[in-house]
């Protein structure tokens, strides 16, 4: 059975400041993508590229990406993120930015899996730069509940010995 | 523990910018960052004129905060390229100038091939950078780059270049890719020349530009993590005396921060020895290696 086989990259969008919330859509993702392919690997690479391709998953708040491209495309993908240097912005500026890939998965499933490691491992850090006390107490609450397994209670079946 | 190092950070005046681009390389998982002061010796008879070692950035516990975390420590190193293009330049760039001895990591571009093949062959540097930018005053050769190699020797590969401008990524990937020929993938160090923290992109990210030059993948991750780190410490080996012993005094002055203060072989006798040996602490090589060894160890 032939079927398509793909790759998921999960990149992070980094800009100047890391506090603002940016506007960023799934299609700016896409065309600044398509673009910068075309740049680099020109119309064969454009049309070897655009059939698989899509941008997944997009989340404006932790700014990660997800883009899929087909199994033979991964290089021309990888290779080409890092010379994104801007987005447009919705008003017809550009954002200066740029990509860092965190993980190449096989599937949306094992990204995400990676993905929710991954915030577990930052929100240490992100609990230094609080700066109120009633964030700190949200930040270590939302800590404690991801490390944290809460045990299951004891069913009185499983008492008897 | 792949310890990914970025060799090329321009040194400004401009603190603020520095420190962004700084703050930046350790949010991207850089563990070692070196401020590369870029110099023209000039031609005049004498010492060359050299400004002393940059001080490192002064990064707040927030921003070390990862490092913290895991408990390793950011490393700041001081770099010097000298621009040479004739003899008299190139008989400045030696080690018995204290100032360029005080720099950690010594780097040097040449301008043509005569100095291209003098710093291959004799010249006790460090690192060999060339103007990717442009087409190459000379044609590479693969006899002083075989002896450049041999002798420990890495060569740089610059990036952010080719992300500023269309125009010269075409000349940096065929510089780089000329490069690649002779080299193999062997002692290439990837390394950016970002004037602005946006210029930077992760380890992992410049490990697949380094395959875009013609890298394979694990050469490409060797030259952002394992070649800067042996470059480093050929560095090391420069400055001790006669590659036998080397005096270092480590001082935490911040946490999270590891600097150390390298003592110049120069007071290395017996008077000098005996007042540190308090406080000091020493490191010495295995006793029968030569002088000038390569200094091709991979640390991991």
């Amino acid at each position: 059975m032939v079927r398509f086989k793909h790759r998921y990259v999960l990149a992070e969008l980094v800009f100047g400041n890391d506090l603002l919330v940016y506007n960023v859509t799934q299609r700016v993702v896409y065309a600044a993508v398509r673009d910068i392919i075309e740049q680099l690997h020109g119309g064969y690479g454009i049309g070897l590229f655009t059939p698989g391709m899509s941008v997944k998953y997009i989340n404006e708040y932790t700014r990660m990406v997800m883009v899929r491209c087909r199994r033979e495309n991964l290089k021309l993908l990888t290779s080409a993120i890092p010379f994104i240097k801007h987005l447009p912005d919705g008003k017809g500026g550009q954002l200066p930015c740029f990509l860092r890939t965190l993980h190449v998965g096989g599937s949306i499933k094992a990204c995400q899996k990676w993905l929710v490691q991954h915030n577990r491992q930052v929100l240490p850090t992100l609990l230094l730069r609080c700066t109120s006390e009633e964030e700190k107490s949200r930040m270590r609450k939302s800590i404690f509940d991801s490390t944290i397994v809460k045990e299951e209670p004891w069913t009185e079946g499983e008492n008897d010995t | 523990m792949a310890r990914f190092c970025d060799f090329n950070v321009p040194y400004s005046e401009n603190t603020e910018n520095l420190r962004q681009i700084v703050e930046m390389a350790i949010k991207l998982g850089y563990e070692s960052v070196a401020l590369n002061c870029t110099v023209t010796p000039g031609t005049t008879k004498g010492q060359a004129v050299v400004p002393p070692p940059p001080k490192p950035v002064e990064l707040s516990e927030a921003t070390l905060a990862p490092f913290m975390v895991q408990g390793k420590a950011f490393q700041q190193l001081t770099r010097l390229t000298a621009i040479i293009e004739t003899h008299e330049q190139k008989y400045k760039v030696n080690p018995n100038n204290s100032t360029i001895t005080a720099y950690d990591i010594l780097a040097v571009q040449p301008l043509n091939l005569k100095m291209f093949e003098a710093a291959c062959k004799e010249l006790e540097v460090d690192i060999i950078s060339l103007d990717m930018t442009q087409k190459l005053p000379f044609f590479l050769r693969l006899t002083p780059i075989k002896r450049a190699i041999a002798r420990g020797v890495h060569f740089e590969i610059v990036y952010a270049p080719a992300i500023r401008d269309s125009t010269l990524r075409r000349y940096v990937i065929s510089n780089a890719t000329d490069l690649m020929t002779f080299c193999k993938g062997k002692n290439i160090v990837l390394s950016s020349q970002a004037e602005k923290a946006i210029e930077l992109r992760g380890p992992h990210d410049v490990a697949n530009l380094g395959v875009l030059f013609g890298m394979n993948q694990a050469q490409a991750k060797d030259a952002v993590s394992i070649n800067c780190r042996s470059a480093l410490l050929h560095a090391e080996t420069r400055g001790s005396a006669v590659g036998v012993i080397s005096i270092e005094r480590i001082m935490k002055q911040t946490p999270g921060v590891i600097s150390v203060e390298r003592i110049p072989s120069a007071s290395t006798d017996k008077r000098a020895l005996e007042k540190d040996s308090g406080e000091g602490q020493d490191r010495e090589d295995p006793p029968g290696k030569k002088p000038k060894l390569v200094a091709k160890k991979k640390i991991k």
